[in-house]
């Protein structure tokens, strides 16, 4: 089989240009870094012609600085990888200069390519038309130009690709470097033959060779660069200088200017958005609309899937006879399940505008406003991206920051994703608010009288927000210190947003959310109905015996630790199973209350909360619980680390079991911590 | 091993003709760079703040944030820290 690789800057149009070719339907996203994994597919037209093309992470250089430029890298060098048979390197006519420093490496690693040129519209409206055949000429390979959305220049391509058009430069390394690093690099070159001179070139310019390059390898790159510098050249810069001499005489010959260049509309537009005043008065309503839909208008929907849910527990309660099975349903399925699907137009209405906001290219403008706030605590403007991501759940918004270059504060971002308060929390503050916030409570500030069970929503949002920022702030000054790293963000064209592939999009994320929680929640229902009715003892009632259940027997080994908190073992046995998922609290509280027996209240979620708040101490006989369990339940959910996905997600992407481990230990004690406190507030006031 | 961030430190003054880093230049004011030093220097090279490139500021956000420069035909946000790294000598429109 033929490999294609498409290689080229973040943001040059390789997905667009990737989609094209394959006919796949793929995440193009107009921020840079969207590509992160590798993403192939078949040459379409032509039948069974065996040409797979792969979609590599964008890169500037050859020389990585983040993973997934690492990941790109390595496979164009054929490291623990077998090359590709060919290169297609995807250059933005736009922004040509910096795009051909890539090219210009690229040409030298010997592998047969062809530049195709995109974005020659934006070009043409910056007044500059590019020479294709003074380009081929100059680089040595044949370039094509294409419009990938509009199709045009497509077939040229094709053919060219099926034909294996490209071209090979023969110059094996770039003519133009100073004597000094010439010498060098033929050097390394004499006394290791395995590693091209591309490879020492853009190993030579780190401040240490990356870690794929083992033995002898990195000692010459070390001592070659040891030697420029005690020439005092400095590799890291005066490489990438003599190569843009070079680059700078190409453009030169090959780009004519047209007309005047325009102040583009992206530019206008930015006056606004980016502007000192007006740029966060814009930023604060947009994220004002974000929150508003989802809390306000997001709730119709969502009243008409409760009431759905609700008729069909009614139903099954009047139509099917009494006993195990019917507890089963209710509580277990349409208990569990119902409470998830009922969060769907929240999480759909703001994975939908998240997919705007990032396909208008406005998130871009949203790291660049926030910046400042961000490096104060240790995190990066960038870190904006995947923590507003995360307000729908936090394993999309790890991933999300692979497109942070610093390692470290990437890790600082993922550490505290898990405090954002993700749509799995919605479901327990609803029930649990709903529990054990009194409705009439208000909490008066001079004439201004605000809703009490409202203000706990919010506040429970604000020190999730607030705690995530304070726990970035604390490690970044004592754990993770180290040098603030690089900021280089680039801005990309705004454009219309495509809304119909948002909505498939958002549908599939949407999609795979309720099928992960519907699925688990089923099974711990079930699994904890069973745990907490049985073994079953002749001639006693379930009230009886539960403490000798098996789900009892476990709660009571973590009761000692819960009484303080003013929990029993039976939270206890919500706790543990919601350490699968959050929202799994719900139904496990159902399922351990056997909650059909008594009341005929309609929605399961309230049904639950009025039987935590009916549940009586057998001792006394008084209520087992009180407004401090509520809060302190609260401010557990809010704060401790209950999802088995973002711990898997957690040890996938830093590769190892240490952060997962550290972060869901740490939050569990901070959520402990929190919850006796606010207890302790709350009991105090209230006594 | 050679440590080449403190000795770029230490030849850190300023050739005579260069006036001021990136930083320090107005909004809409242009230069060309002279040298780039810092930790990310090698990622700025690669990004085309070579020597003897025309810069020019285009964006100097509030509070201290990033500053866009347009360089090369293209626009890129720098923070100050890195862009107090660049030295540039002003140039006349």
């Amino acid at each position: 089989m033929t490999r294609i690789a498409l290689v080229g800057n973040p943001n040059a149009g390789k997905t667009t240009l990737f989609n094209a070719l394959t006919g796949l339907r793929h995440k193009v996203g107009n921020y840079p870094g969207v590509t992160v994994d590798i993403k192939s597919g078949v040459l379409r037209g032509g039948d069974n012609n065996g040409i797979e093309i792969i979609d590599l992470p964008g890169v500037y250089s050859l020389t990585p600085h983040s993973p997934d430029e690492d990941v790109a890298i390595k496979l164009l060098f054929g490291i623990n990888e077998v090359p590709p048979n060919f290169i297609v390197n995807v250059v933005d006519a736009s922004n040509l200069e910096r795009n051909l420093f890539l090219t210009t490496q690229l040409v030298e690693l010997g592998i047969p390519m062809l530049v195709v040129l995109t974005m020659t519209d934006a070009a043409a409206r910056r007044g500059l038309r590019i020479d294709e055949q003074r380009l081929s000429a100059e680089l040595g390979v044949p370039v094509v130009s294409t419009d990938a959305p509009k199709g045009a220049g497509l077939p040229t391509l094709v053919s060219r690709l099926q034909d294996q058009g490209f071209g090979i430069n023969v110059s094996p390394v770039y003519a133009g470097y100073s004597p000094e690093i010439t010498s060098t690099i033929s050097e390394i070159c004499a006394f290791s033959p395995d590693i091209s001179p591309v490879l020492i070139s853009t190993q030579l310019v780190r401040e240490a060779p990356s870690k794929w390059l083992t033995g002898i390898d990195a000692e010459l790159i070390e001592s070659g660069r040891a030697k420029l510098c005690s020439l005092d050249i400095d590799p890291s810069t005066a490489i990438a200088d003599d190569r843009y001499i070079g680059i700078g005489r190409i453009s030169a010959r090959s780009v004519i200017r047209t007309t005047a260049a325009v102040t583009s509309v992206s530019e206008r537009i930015d006056q606004l958005a980016l502007h000192k005043v007006g740029g966060y008065i814009v930023f604060l309503a947009i994220i004002t609309l974000v929150f508003q839909a989802i809390f306000t208008w997001a709730q119709i929907p969502a009243e008409w899937i409760k009431s759905g849910i609700d008729f069909l527990g009614v139903f099954i309660r009047s139509s099917m006879p009494a006993g195990e099975l019917r507890d089963l349903l209710i509580a277990g399925v349409i208990g569990g399940v119902g409470n998830t699907v009922v969060f769907l137009p929240q999480i759909l209405t703001l994975l939908f505008l998240l997919g705007l906001l990032e396909d208008s290219g406005y998130l871009a403008r949203g790291a660049f406003l926030l910046d400042r706030f961000m490096y104060r605590v240790g995190l990066h403007g960038k870190s904006f991206i995947p923590m507003l991501s995360s307000f729908a759940c936090a394993v999309p918004g790890i991933m999300a920051t692979r497109t942070i270059e610093s390692g470290r504060e990437r890790l600082v971002t993922m550490f505290v994703i898990p405090l954002i308060p993700c749509t799995a929390r919605i479901p327990v503050y609803t029930m649990l608010i709903a529990a054990f916030i009194p409705a009439t409570s208000k909490l008066n500030i001079g004439i201004v009288s605000l809703d009490g069970r409202a203000l706990c929503m919010v506040g429970l949002f604000v020190s999730g927000i607030a705690m995530s920022f304070a726990v970035a702030a604390l490690l970044s000054r004592t754990a993770m210190k180290a040098a603030p790293s690089t900021f280089m963000l680039e801005l990309p064209a705004y454009k219309l947003p495509r809304i119909g592939r948002i909505m498939r999009e958002s549908l599939d994320q949407a999609g795979l959310f309720i099928q992960r929680a519907g699925t688990m929640i089923l099974a711990i229902s079930i699994a904890l109905w069973f745990l907490s009715s049985h073994p079953k003892i002749q001639g006693k009632s379930p009230k009886e015996y539960e403490r000798s259940t098996y789900a009892g027997r476990v709660g009571t080994l973590v009761e000692p630790v819960l009484k303080p908190l003013g929990m029993d073992w039976k939270i206890g046995i919500g706790l543990l199973a919601s350490v699968a998922a959050r929202e799994v609290f719900v139904a496990a509280m159902g399922a351990i209350y056997n909650v059909d027996s008594s009341e005929d209240d309609n929605h399961l979620g309230v049904a639950v909360g009025a039987r935590m708040r009916a549940e009586k101490d057998p001792v006394t006989g008084n209520p087992a619980y009180d407004i401090g369990t509520g809060v302190a339940l609260l401010a557990f959910f809010a704060f401790a680390q209950q999802c088995m996905s973002t711990f898997a997600v957690m040890r996938r992407e830093t590769n190892g079991w240490k952060w997962p481990l550290l972060q869901s230990v740490s939050y569990l004690l901070l959520a402990w911590v929190a919850a006796f406190i606010v207890r302790t507030i709350v009991m105090a006031v209230n006594a | 091993m050679h440590n080449v961030v403190s000795d770029f430190n230490k030849v850190d003054q300023p050739a005579p003709h260069c006036e001021c880093t990136l930083d320090c230049l107005a909004n809409g004011t242009k230069g060309e760079v002279c040298s780039v030093t810092g930790p990310n220097r090698c990622r700025l090279a690669e990004l085309g703040f070579s020597r003897g490139c025309e810069v020019e500021v285009a964006r100097k956000s509030a509070f201290g944030g990033p500053i866009e420069v347009r360089l090369r035909s293209y626009r890129v946000s720098l923070r100050v820290e890195e862009a107090s790294g660049i030295t540039v000598r002003a140039v006349e429109d």
